[in-house]
């Protein structure tokens, strides 16, 4: 009895000392964080998330976004080469904890920094992922961004450029250049539905189409993207050649005619 | 708002348009006509193309097109109603031949076009036309360079001469010297308008990054990026000349008193030997889309936020350019559009305009809200605000703007600008050599207007969903810049690309053709001009109101200039209430007791007339504009708004919110601070050395407007300038109504008078990190007087600072590379006069600049002018007279003049004989009873800690017996 109740008491004080144990790595990112001791305030981040106590709490995941922004945005590239997904992890950071904050107390903290973390990462995937073919990398960029667009409290992140249009676009984009035609077929047909005015969704899916020889779902593209950009050389031409493949030739000469309509001195 | 397509900066014929009676005996035909040589070659060197006369039911401009051997494309105006002509030379070539890495070439090319060729000396061209008493200048666009002259006509060979020289023999004379000073020159304009005038790089720079497509020649400014134009070297001069300044690449048009036969030989003869470049074949880009808003900003040294959206369009010529020209009208021009009531007259912006306009790639349909700054500094909200607001005014247009009415109201504007602009041998030039550029064929202006005619409300409804609705667009919005530390930058985003030679520059090489003749010998200018002065008339009104005016058939428009004498001179007791002329204008331009702002404006636009009121020290004015078959409509107008003014609060609030803004507004601007801190420090605490401000604004009531306006708008001094296609008789008929004003018996107060000043003085206005500093230096002098002392000092002043050979300009812009441009004056009125140097001078160069002036009034004081300038002095002036009266606003300017100095109708041959009779002598006893560096009161506005220390530092070194006398004490206005 004496020992249960030994350690009752001792459960009852110990949970505040775990609490505050764990409490403490919240503590210690922001210690970290301003002597720029950012290893330690890294690993204080990651511990932080890793415990229940912590994890929930919205202050958490601010603190921690803070650790991360940072990192990257430190001028040594020492310190940026700490972590080489930063902007991710602060992002995805910043997102956590509006998800988390309900009342919304961090709003007006947290709302700037969330822009500046979104900017990076579209900056990153654009600049570096992209030209590197690190196409997963980019794609989880976007998933990231997604999830941030709900806490666009001021527009600051469409006016950044990052919107949900955009970010479908983007990931049509990579899948292009990954060269993944299922996910290519989807996400046009989306952006086609929107209306989404890129002439290269239409080049990309009339190239897909031929080099699969469907000349039907290739003529349905160029119909669509003659809509949207009528003068576009690569739609008309492509469409001519195919009349003249199909040897359709009162089909051919309408639509040559109305090709040299709207640009008489056209090479084609 | 502006309708903007050039298609609607469009000229008409001199004469009645349909009128327009056979003016020569040519052939009727088109067919084009081979013309042998006048020199014994065999081949045809000059090939009519068509002949374009007036025909039934057309309006349209008379002009033949030629073609010569070597590609060269001739078109000639004859216009014998004044004795001027126009030379213009238009090359197919802009910054859209420019490739990454060379940007701003084009425009820094159009300047060594002015150094000289192998026959014309360094400087030499300007001051030929100048001698001969003409106009000139040069400019680059996107897709074109344009140089031109206006002269006498007898000069006309000259003007052909000049043009064929650099044509095809500049590189003669290109030397390292003359372009480092020209690079100077292009660094020093970008400084002077662009990175230092507020907006000037959104508009130019900024949007455009965001706009284009990577690596789109529209992407990058004309003028260029400072690191490119820092790259530069002379092999690109010689492979950018060689390239694209061929005869077949250019047009050449001459329009004015010439005949024309005479005029195609000279042609031929200085033209028709120059070598072709290679085959320049029109340029292609895909079009521009966006498909959802992509968003910018940038920092600038603004007042007002500015939200800037720009929606990708069409180009020259498309089927959508007119019915987008028309959209922009209906969505944004006046105060019945849309975006004036959502942003201007809500008082969310001080200014909120609409335009269209096409370019030979792409066309640019731009809203632009200029907000009032938030009171809660908080500019993200603001921005998100204006954004959504944009969006919803396009929303409401959609719903109920696109109307009948509407439609008609912006047609109506329409005819009206194509008048607008005109008038001028220039204007005609420009018309027809556009329509060669971009269409290679005759037009016709009534052509033109029915493009816009023929436009439907479908049409309209047709591009607002394809190009506005359905369309994303760029987005910028400018952030004033808050730290003092921080300056406006120009980025070139292009900066961190490997430069690739230009395939097109290969294998160029320099081989001209010789001539048959000798190039070297100028041409003699031919017999002098008759220039006759314009006959016109003086009356007066019922009440004793004078009114002068001149019939001008060139276009059925009529201009009446109102002049009300007095302006704040009334108001000398009400200094702390400044801004009360000013602002009764400003309400006077609103509505009246009988109708709205909105309704004067709908009924105004739809006719296309124009009736405007401002005021400042000295005079209210009043400018009305009307084609001649809606003057008397329009005349009721200005009854109803002269003499039943609204003065309604609401109105009142707005026009004080605006006027307000805008001074706020002139705080950012170098020149504006340099101006006012000038006046002050000449006249002091009065009516003419003190501006309104926002203090003086904020005091003034609605009440001290009606008390302005019921106590001083009066015939008392008012007096009427005419101008138009509009008989005596008629006109005075039509203004009889403003003879039964009665007088109000008002005494015009005096005028202070400047502080005179016994020794130098120089004061100083801080702009932190302002990219140039500017210069205004000054002292009292004479008041205006046509045929006196004041009309001598102006030809002493000629060759120090009155024209660009002027002492000051070469020595400054042209040698040292210290500023784009350097004047000096002699300016007077019926009241005071003064000497006025003015200049924006490269900031690191502030110091050295004082210092070159100091040198050249020195020595202007000291030795006088030479023999040689004399002759230049006195040619130029004199055969300036033929350019004087041919735009209606000139001869407005002759007549005013007239009835407000009470002038001799021949003044202006007094003036000549006095110019011809003044010995050297004569001219040098003026320089030194007129020219007082002793008293010279010297305001520079610029970074002061900056320029003291250059100062403090040139005190030192060379410059110190020039600048010793400078010592800057600040300066500020309470």
């Amino acid at each position: 009895m004496k020992i249960k109740i030994h350690l009752a008491v001792l459960a009852i004080f110990a949970m505040p000392m775990y609490y505050k144990s764990q409490s403490i790595n919240v503590q210690n990112m922001i210690n970290y964080t301003r002597n720029k001791d950012f290893e330690k305030a890294r690993s204080a981040a990651d511990a932080a998330i890793a415990h229940a106590e912590t994890k929930g709490k919205a202050k958490t995941w601010k603190c921690r976004g803070e650790v991360f922004k940072a990192i990257y945005a430190d001028t040594s590239s020492r310190i940026r080469a700490l972590d080489s997904k930063s902007e991710e992890k602060a992002l995805e950071a910043f997102t956590q904890c509006f998800i988390l904050d309900k009342e919304l107390i961090y709003k007006d903290e947290v709302k700037n920094w969330l822009v500046q973390a979104a900017s990076a990462c579209l900056r990153k995937s654009e600049s570096y992922y992209v030209p590197n073919s690190m196409y997963t990398e980019a794609l989880a960029i976007y998933n990231l961004l997604e999830n941030a667009l709900p806490y666009d409290f001021d527009q600051a992140m469409k006016r950044s450029n990052i919107t949900k249009e955009k970010l479908v676009y983007n990931r049509f984009k990579v899948n292009t250049y990954a060269g993944d035609k299922n996910q290519m077929k989807q996400i046009a047909e989306t952006l086609m539905r929107m209306g989404y005015k890129e002439a290269f969704i239409y080049e990309s899916m009339l190239k897909l189409y031929l080099a699969e020889k469907d000349t039907a779902s290739a003529l349905s593209v160029i119909e669509k993207g003659k809509d949207l950009f009528e003068s576009n050389m690569v739609l008309i031409g492509t469409e001519i050649d195919i009349y003249l493949a199909r040897k359709k030739t009162q089909d051919l000469i309408v639509k040559v005619q109305n090709a040299i309509e709207l640009a008489p001195d056209n090479d084609i | 708002m502006k309708i903007t397509s050039f298609a609607l900066g469009l000229l008409v014929i001199s004469g009645s348009l349909f009128a327009q009676q056979k003016k020569k005996t040519a052939p009727a035909t088109n067919a084009s006509t081979v013309i042998a040589s006048p020199s014994n070659s065999a081949a045809p060197t000059r090939t009519l193309i068509e002949r374009i006369e007036a025909q039934p039911g057309k309006i349209s401009i008379a002009y033949e097109r030629w073609k010569l051997a070597n590609g060269l494309t001739v078109l000639l105006h004859e216009d014998h109603s004044d004795p001027v002509v126009n030379v213009m030379v238009t090359y197919k070539v802009g910054s859209n031949r420019e490739s990454i890495g060379k940007s701003g070439f084009a425009h820094f090319f159009e300047h060594m076009m002015f150094q000289g060729s192998k026959h014309v000396g360094d400087e030499e061209h300007f001051k030929l036309v100048s001698n001969a008493g003409g106009t000139m200048n040069g400019f680059t666009q996107r897709d074109k360079t344009v140089y031109f002259e206006t002269l006498p006509s007898n000069y006309l060979e000259m003007a052909l001469w000049l043009e064929s020289d650099r044509m095809g023999f500049l590189l003669d004379s290109l030397t390292s010297k003359k372009f480092e000073n020209q690079r100077d020159a292009v660094k020093n304009e970008k400084s002077q308008n662009v990175e230092n005038q507020p907006y000037a790089m959104a508009f130019v720079e900024e949007i455009n990054k965001t706009l284009y497509p990577n690596a789109h020649p529209y992407s990058w400014p004309v003028i260029g990026y400072v690191d490119d134009l820092n790259k530069a070297n002379l092999t690109d001069v010689k492979n950018f000349f060689l390239r694209w300044y061929g005869p077949n690449n250019a047009i050449l048009t001459v329009s004015g008193d010439f005949q024309g036969t005479q005029a195609l030989d000279w042609i031929e003869k200085y033209f028709g030997s120059l070598k072709p470049c290679p085959e320049v074949k029109k340029l292609r880009t895909p079009a521009v889309t966006i498909a959802s808003d992509k968003y910018t900003a940038y920092k600038d040294r603004t007042y007002f936020p500015l939200n800037l959206r720009v929606y990708p369009t069409v180009s020259h010529y498309h089927k959508d350019e007119p019915a987008l020209d028309l959209l922009s009208t209906m969505m944004g021009g006046g105060n019945n559009s849309v975006f004036y009531k959502n942003f201007v007259k809500s008082k969310l912006a001080v200014q909120a305009g609409v335009s269209h306009q096409s370019e030979d790639l792409s066309g640019e349909f731009q809203i632009q809200i200029f907000a009032y700054p938030p009171e809660d500094f908080d500019l993200e909200k603001l921005f998100s605000e204006l954004d959504n607001k944009v969006k919803a005014a396009i929303d409401e247009f959609a719903l109920s703007g696109i109307t009948d009415e509407a439609l008609a109201i912006a047609k109506g504007q329409i005819e009206s600008q194509i008048y607008s602009g005109v008038n001028s041998v220039f204007g005609k030039a420009s018309i027809i050599s556009e329509w060669e550029r971009l269409l290679s064929k005759s037009f016709y202006i009534s052509e033109e207007l029915d493009r816009y005619t023929k436009v439907t409300k479908e049409d309209i409804e047709r591009v607002f969903k394809k190009y506005i609705k359905g369309s994303g667009a760029a987005v910028l919005n400018t952030y004033p810049i808050m730290d003092t530390k921080d300056s406006v930058k120009s980025i070139n985003p292009y900066a961190a690309l490997p430069y690739e030679e230009n395939p097109e520059y290969k294998g160029l090489s320099y081989q001209p053709i010789p001539d048959a003749f000798n190039r070297a010998l100028r041409p003699v200018a031919g017999s002098a001009v008759t220039v006759k002065t314009p006959v016109y008339f003086q009356q007066k009104l019922k009440n004793g109101v004078p009114v002068i005016g001149t019939v001008s058939k060139e276009t059925p428009e009529v201009n009446v200039f109102i002049t009300l004498e007095g302006g704040s001179l009334f108001i000398q007791d009400k200094l702390k209430k400044l801004g009360i002329p000013e602002m009764t204008a400003a309400m006077l331009n609103e509505g009246t007791e009988h109708f709205t702002t909105e309704q004067i404006s709908a009924a105004l636009d739809k006719m296309g007339s124009s009736i405007s009121f401002s005021s400042d020290r000295l005079s209210t004015s009043i400018m009305i504009r009307s084609l001649n078959n809606n003057l008397d409509a329009t005349l009721k107008l200005l009854d109803e708004k002269l003499f039943h003014p609204g003065f309604k609060e609401e109105d009142f609030k707005l026009a004080k919110k605006q006027y307000r803004a805008s001074i706020k507004d002139e705080e950012t601007s170098a020149d504006q601070i340099a101006d006012k801190l000038f006046d002050y420090a000449m006249y002091g605490d009065n009516i003419m050395g003190l501006r309104p401000s926002t203090k003086t604004v904020d005091a003034i009531e609605l009440s001290d407007l009606k008390s302005y306006y019921n106590s001083y708008y009066a015939p008392d001094f008012m007096r009427i300038v005419v101008v138009g296609d509009i008989e005596e008789q008629d006109i005075l008929n039509k203004l009889s109504f403003l003879g039964n004003w009665k007088s109000k018996g008002l005494k015009l107060p005096d005028v202070p008078a400047a502080k005179p000043t016994a020794n130098q003085q120089f004061l100083i206005g801080n702009k932190t990190l302002a990219s140039s500093s500017v210069i205004k230096m000054g002292y009292p002098s004479l008041k205006f007087d046509a045929t006196g002392d004041f009309y001598k000092n102006r030809i002493a002043n000629f060759i120090f600072g009155g024209n660009f050979n002027s002492r000051l300009n070469l020595n400054l812009r042209e040698q040292k590379g210290y500023t784009y441009g350097i004047r000096s004056s002699f300016e007077g009125d019926a009241y005071n006069g003064r000497f006025v140097l003015s200049s924006s001078v490269k900031r690191s160069a502030t110091a050295l600049s004082l210092a070159e002036i100091f040198k050249e009034l020195n020595r202007y004081v000291k030795d006088g002018i030479s023999d040689e300038e004399l002759n230049f002095t006195k040619s130029s002036l004199l055969n300036q007279e033929a350019l004087k009266y041919e735009a209606p606003m000139q001869k407005a300017s002759f007549l005013y003049n007239i009835q407000r100095f009470n002038l001799p109708s021949d003044f202006t041959r007094k003036q000549n004989e006095i110019l011809n009779a003044m010995t050297r002598n004569d001219v040098n006893a003026q320089i030194s009873k007129s020219f007082l560096p002793a008293l010279l009161t010297t305001v520079v506005v610029g970074d002061r800690y900056i320029i003291e220390s250059q100062i403090e530092k040139a005190k030192e070194g060379q410059q110190k017996e020039l600048l010793n006398n400078v010592k800057f004490k600040k300066i500020s206005i309470d």
